[in-house]
């Protein structure tokens, strides 16, 4: 099983003018060594351009092609056909294009569709476990290839920042899967609850990591909290320096990391400037892992394939209280105006007195997660 | 990686003529 490797710098690459003119300069300069496609990002196109077809298959059939789900929602308590049909979905073309690996988000997705919302955390229980295993096993059953889940940038509350990476590696260790390391997710954390790197990274799975993102976000004023700024995931800014050094501290504690993907929104990239700043991030980022690749050897002791087979449940596990807290959730997030009002609601919720521990939330987190839901409750 | 020219210039051609094409639409 063991094996030498080089890291490899990759790029998100989706279908997305302003993402690949930004990132034409890096592919005819040979500077991009593998890609991540959001494979289920093309629900509303209808034909796919050959080219970018050829593109995805010239890094897949060098083993350099990773996927990225953005809309699974792991954790909904209800299992849904939209979910079964996105199984297919990733069946389909995992056999059309050869995947290093597959991965998704941690959480469940407050929208009232399966393409809206965006995700947000669960409670650490061991039925909410038993459903993310359960839907972990269906997706490396579709996909055939190693499967992993990335860590979470939001968080309620400092207790669930401190038990995120010992949830995580419960998650995955049945199907020897692995972690995506968002060091602005952790960055966000960092700054949202002021814990020091040092504490925080040791309470992840390190050995589990296959890949680490870099990006960029964007700070928020807290209303409830005068003073006090959030930052937050928004992947629409240049990587700030802090990420590159964290990035520097991560590199030697992860024995098993294959790929460092920088992301950034082709949203952000719509300018000539902006494309160019994301050009120099990626230089940066490749800069590091180069150095780091010319110091070490590196010997993947985990190809993060199943160990053993495991038939999955005839029938996908599911929570209908689990699921009734969710719908609840959601409305309260996506319709309140202010946290107040949110804490109200949520006193007199079936969340109240639970699992879901929202008498211990941060004022000014309940009000991020207001932030998040209301932005994408129209979807992407 | 290396990617072929005619990849690189595919890719090229079919981006410029993709934003061409959606900035018409936003408004040869």
């Amino acid at each position: 099983m063991n094996r030498s490797s080089k890291i490899h710098s990759a790029i998100s690459c989706n279908l997305d003018n302003s993402l690949l003119q930004a990132s034409l300069p890096l592919f005819s300069a040979e500077k991009v060594e593998a890609i991540e496609w959001s494979f289920d990002t093309l629900y509303k196109v209808r034909d796919i351009p050959g080219w970018f077809v050829e593109l995805l298959q010239a890094f897949g059939s060098e083993g350099r092609l990773i996927g990225h789900g953005v809309y699974f929602s792991l954790f909904s308590g209800k299992w849904t056909v939209e979910q079964q049909h996105w199984l297919d979905h990733l069946r389909k073309i995992a056999a059309n294009f050869r995947f290093d690996h597959i991965t998704e988000h941690f959480g469940f997705m407050t929208g009232e569709d399966f393409h809206k919302g965006a995700p947000i955390s669960v409670p650490y229980t061991a039925e909410i476990l038993a459903i993310g295993i359960d839907r972990l096993q269906r997706i490396q059953d579709a996909c055939s290839c190693p499967v992993g889940l990335e860590n979470l940038a939001f968080s309620y509350s400092l207790e669930e920042v401190r038990r995120h990476g010992e949830f995580l590696e419960k998650l995955v260790e049945p199907v020897n899967g692995f972690i995506i390391l968002d060091l602005h997710n952790l960055y966000c954390q960092l700054h949202n609850f002021s814990l020091d790197f040092e504490s925080l990274i040791r309470a992840y799975p390190l050995d589990r990591v296959r890949e680490i993102h870099i990006s960029g976000g964007s700070w928020e004023s807290s209303g409830v909290k005068p003073g006090r700024s959030i930052r937050r995931d928004t992947h629409d800014d240049t990587v700030p320096e802090q990420v590159f050094d964290l990035l520097k501290k991560a590199l030697p504690l992860c024995p098993n990391l294959k790929f460092v993907v920088l992301e950034q929104l082709g949203t952000a990239l719509h300018t000539v400037e902006s494309q160019h700043c994301f050009q120099q991030d990626f230089d940066k980022m490749q800069a590091i892992v180069n150095a780091f690749n010319a110091e070490n050897k590196l010997v993947l002791m985990n190809n993060f394939l199943p160990l053993e087979f495991l038939p999955l449940q005839e029938t996908a596990p599911e929570s209908l209280r689990l699921h009734g807290q969710q719908l609840e959730l959601s409305s309260i997030l996506e319709r309140t105006k202010d946290t107040q009002e949110a804490f109200q609601l949520l006193q007199n919720s079936s969340l109240a007195n639970s699992e879901w521990k929202t008498e211990s939330w941060s004022p000014y987190m309940l009000e991020t997660a207001m932030r998040i839901a209301q932005k994408w409750k129209q979807g992407w | 990686m290396k990617l072929s020219a005619n990849l690189l210039q595919a890719i090229s051609i079919g981006v410029a003529v993709s934003t061409l094409t959606s900035s018409c639409q936003q408004n040869m």
